[in-house]
């Protein structure tokens, strides 16, 4: 028994100590990493959990869809537009202005698109569900909930993450669909081109694997972004500075896990291809 | 020993509470026994909401032994604290009411979320009663932030009351409101131990409404009760320090 005891303890010291070698950065790295898995855990349990909240998630996933509609349009053509006026005297260069609008129309759905339009989502919906939540936490609402054995994770957290899941998927949708609009624009600012032409060129240039990896990413980027808000508003910390770092952090993370996301899907959608 | 201890809806044993290093709580014990009403009295910043917040499991304490409603609160997994939570009801300080939610979906909401019974109808009878008992009828459709501070008080008292729980915990249920309405919550919180033989603890600076609602009184001073009785005894208790919070 003592024997035991004490083999115990050596083994907690070893641990200790490797542990503490490591940086603190590193440390907060790791605990924070944890603490989001366990979090996003504690989403997955409570989605199958009833009761289910459909009313408050239509009404999550309508009001981030159209909080975000005007700039994702906006950002969407011009994302489009410019990418055109720029591509177009490379490939005037190499004989293959042709080709513009499947260069174009590629790049856009596969990459552009998701990326730029999960990034804004992420500033936009991120921040405001950090914010939101975060205020909640300061003002007890959540503790509220949680001491009447009501369930904040589950109203207030799931509701959220779902409404981002299905709809930074949509924008990005629309948001590719604006950008060869833009591309369209841009191509008839020079020359003239029919839109059938166009639509002709660009829907003959892009294949499935072009559009279904693109799209299950966006999934994804949907799932962070609202995983990433919520956790951070949810454990904000006190006061209003706390509400003023969770929104940024909120941001600051989800970008991150975006860009991670992104070299994530290139390299297994490039397995899967290849 | 088991038998003893079941006569009390609180019973609490050496809890002790620090942040970080601060230590805010240092070996405070209480008993409550059923249909009791006790009155923790203290000067600001002594920790009193932190008690209460160590009873619900919002804040984690070091203690030898905390049972409420014969729960061993501490072990307790998650599925089982949210069910001895739904038999707790809880008055925030700051009312906590959802900003998001009119004042009726503030009453409803815990209805809705957490009994059985969801006829439409009924939620709303009891969203009226427990309005009615505020004396806040005719605010049901407003948001919190059009209410003055006191109502939001009022608001959030009858969100704790809708779910009739079997233990209150009021944290200054009549601070920042007029003493006329202060009165009116004080034997609103009487007649509701008297009708339902509920438990409360109060969590209060007010001494009319200690006057009104204790049964005991206890007097939280640097991390431990260093008085316990009734509002009698503490204005004869021999340390000074109580007899002035009593004067
Ligand atoms: N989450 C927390 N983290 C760190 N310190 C805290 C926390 N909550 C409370 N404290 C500290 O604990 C002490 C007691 O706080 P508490 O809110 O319980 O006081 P109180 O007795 O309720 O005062 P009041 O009558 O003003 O409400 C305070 O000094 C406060 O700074
Ligand atoms: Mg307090």
């Amino acid at each position: 028994m003592v024997f035991r005891r004490k083999r115990k303890y050596r083994e907690k010291i070893i641990k200790r100590s490797i542990w503490q070698q490591l940086p603190e950065e590193s440390q907060n790295f790791f605990i924070e990493t944890a603490n989001i898995l366990r979090f996003a855990g504690q989403f997955f349990v409570e989605l199958v959990t009833p009761p289910y909240e459909h009313k408050e998630m239509i009404r999550q996933t309508y009001e981030i869809g159209y909080r975000t509609l005007a700039l994702v349009s906006i950002t969407g053509f011009i994302l489009g537009l410019v990418l055109t006026l720029q591509s177009r005297p490379i490939m005037i260069a190499f004989g293959a202005e042709s080709m513009l609008p499947s260069m174009v129309s590629i790049s856009v759905i596969r990459e552009v698109g998701p990326v730029i339009t999960a990034l804004i989502c992420a500033g936009k919906i991120g921040s405001s569900i950090g914010a939101e939540l975060g205020s909640m936490r300061v003002t007890e609402q959540i503790d509220a909930m949680d001491v009447s054995g009501t369930r904040p994770i589950n109203y207030v957290v799931a509701t959220r993450v779902i409404a981002t899941t299905l709809m930074v998927p949509i924008l990005v949708f629309y948001a590719d669909a604006l950008a060869l609009l833009g591309s369209y624009v841009a191509l008839n600012l020079n020359s003239e081109m029919t839109i059938s032409l166009f639509l002709n060129k660009v829907l003959g240039s892009l294949g499935f694997m072009d559009v279904i990896p693109a799209t299950i990413k966006t999934v994804f980027f949907g799932f962070a972004i609202g995983l990433i808000g919520t956790y951070k508003g949810y454990y904000s910390g006190r006061g209003t500075q706390g509400v003023g770092k969770a929104a940024n952090t909120a941001v600051v993370t989800s970008s991150l896990i975006i860009f991670i996301i992104d070299l994530l899907a290139v390299q297994v959608s490039n397995l899967l291809m290849y | 020993m088991n038998d003893k201890n079941d006569e009390y809806i609180v019973d609490i044993k050496n809890l002790h509470k620090r942040f970080d290093d601060r230590i805010v709580l240092d070996n405070v014990s209480l008993r409550v026994a059923h249909g009791e009403n006790v009155a923790v009295v203290g000067r600001s910043g002594v920790g009193k909401s932190v008690l209460l917040k160590c009873m619900v499991r919002l804040l984690k304490p070091e203690v030898d032994k905390m049972t409420i409603l014969g729960q061993n609160v501490p072990v307790l997994n998650k599925n089982d604290l949210n069910h001895l939570r739904q038999r707790i009801g809880f008055l925030f300080q700051g009312g906590a009411l959802y900003d998001s939610m009119t004042v009726r979906d503030n009453l409803s909401f815990p209805v809705r979320r957490t009994l059985i019974s969801k006829n439409k109808q009924e939620v709303n009878r009891m969203v009226e009663e427990a309005l009615d008992h505020v004396e806040l009828l005719d605010a049901i459709d407003k948001y919190p932030e059009e209410l003055s501070g006191g109502m939001k008080k009022r608001v959030g008292l009858a969100r704790t009351l809708i779910l009739n729980p079997d233990i209150i915990l009021y944290d200054e249920p009549t601070t920042g409101l007029d003493p006329i309405t202060s009165r009116n919550i004080s034997n609103l919180i009487l007649r509701i131990q008297k009708e339902f033989q509920t438990t409360s603890i109060i969590v209060t600076h007010d001494l009319t409404c200690t006057k009104i609602t204790a049964n005991n009184i206890v007097v939280l001073q640097d991390g431990r009760f260093i008085e316990k009785g009734t509002f009698d005894d503490m204005k004869n208790s021999d340390q000074e320090f109580v007899r002035d919070f009593f004067q």
